[in-house]
């Protein structure tokens, strides 16, 4: 027979309500101190038309391809003061074009409440793969100079530098949806470098494979 | 001798009445021990939230609020800032140095300033000020000046006017440019 035990079970409610105070009082607290919106940065060197900028080194045998994308209105315009650009990739000179033209592009944008919008726009699927190119052919080159039209949304230049800085895993993309997807799930190549650390030991870190990621701003033309 | 007992009995039933009728006051104005309220549930509503905000917590050295007149554009960029810098904001409105306003900008034109030059004089004073200060406290504290910083522009501005803001930070003795973006923005995207 089972004995019943001796001592009855007094179940006492906790007192919550200090704890509750408190919690409360971290609440407007942390919601003060809460940013939720995510800010991040993006390095930019001194631009060639400040005093700042740095000089390029005269004593260099090979000349720098000076690579610069001009945004304007209609497109991209691609130019190269150290190679000509049409024969780097293999297209027949336009006439009176002083570098190679890309000119905006009808393709399917998503808005702001995720609905497909057919929008003509900047071929940045075709700029990616011109730069990818020309990368292919100057190894030791980083910077590439962004210049755009005066009246030109800053907003723009920031979105050209998201699809020249890293190399991504796919070669070549069809559309705008599948670079932006890949741009957005970070799928650039990886490559490892050595890195010295400030204890002075080098590790090895993997890192996104650069393209052009010193960009820098130039003057308006 | 029934009209007395009449008598008794009915005192005795207004006195029973009375009594109930007092007792029922009494219970009414009684108050319960204890209220009863449960609050578990919003603990666990507080708890959570308070959880989330924890989370989302950070301890960025830069804060920026975007707002109407400072809708920073989006980018896929992984870096965030990890030093605390001189910031030059250009909101559609006016343009402030380390959070105080220094200009105001029309139309993506700051008044003072000709148009077709890149120095804006007003900003540059400032800057020189800024940096002045920030060198004497580093001095005192034995640090060195970092020539960084960071610039927070209005994604709608016009490039005339980041060009301009850009070399007049550049003649302050700043070096090294950072612009700010919000992370986790699409390429096809329309703003």
């Amino acid at each position: 027979m089972a004995r019943k035990s001796k001592y009855t079970e007094i179940v006492e409610d906790i007192n919550l309500v200090p704890i509750m105070n408190l919690v409360l009082c971290l609440i407007p607290l942390v919601l003060f101190k809460t940013q939720l919106v995510k800010i991040g940065m993006i390095n930019v060197s001194a631009p060639s038309f400040g005093p700042a900028a740095s000089k390029p080194k005269e004593d260099k045998e090979e000349k720098p391809l000076g690579l610069t994308v001009a945004l304007s209105k209609d497109g991209f315009l691609l130019k190269a003061t150290g190679a000509n650009l049409f024969e780097v990739l293999g297209l027949t000179p336009d006439g009176e074009a002083s570098g190679v033209k890309l000119p905006k592009k009808k393709d399917t944008y998503a808005s702001k409440d995720g609905s497909p919008i057919e929008l003509i726009d900047y071929d940045y699927v075709s700029l990616y793969d011109y730069l990818a190119r020309i990368k292919e052919i100057y190894k030791d080159e980083k910077l590439l100079t962004l210049v755009a039209d005066p009246d030109l949304e800053f907003k723009f230049m920031i979105r050209t530098m998201d699809v020249v800085r890293f190399r991504f895993e796919k070669p070549k993309f069809a559309n705008i949806m599948e670079l932006s997807e890949d741009a957005a799930k970070l799928k650039y190549k990886k490559t490892k470098e050595e890195v010295t650390g400030e204890d002075g030991k080098t590790k090895t870190v993997e890192a996104y494979e650069p393209l052009w990621d010193q960009v820098t701003f130039g003057a308006v033309q | 001798m029934d009209q007395k007992m009449d008598q008794k009995q009915q005192m005795q039933l207004w006195l029973e009445e009375q009594s109930n009728l007092k007792s029922r006051e009494r219970e009414k104005r009684t108050v319960p021990d204890e209220p009863g309220v449960n609050i578990n549930s919003l603990m666990d509503a507080v708890t959570i939230i308070l959880i989330f905000l924890l989370m989302n917590f950070s301890a960025d050295p830069m804060k920026v609020t975007p707002h109407e007149k400072l809708q920073l554009p989006n980018s896929t960029t992984q870096l965030i800032a990890r030093e605390k810098t001189v910031t030059l904001t250009v909101a559609a409105d006016q343009i402030l140095v380390n959070d105080t306003p220094v200009l105001t900008v029309k139309n993506n034109e700051v008044d003072s300033v000709e148009a077709d030059k890149l120095e804006i004089p007003p900003l540059k004073a400032h800057l020189d000020e800024v940096v002045n200060k920030t060198k004497a406290l580093n001095a005192q504290t034995g640090q060195a000046f970092k020539d960084v910083i960071t610039i927070i522009v209005h994604g709608d501005t016009h490039y005339r006017l980041v060009q301009k803001v850009i070399f007049t930070a550049g003649i302050s003795s700043f070096t090294k440019f950072k612009f700010a973006v919000v992370k986790g923005g699409q390429i096809k995207q329309v703003m």
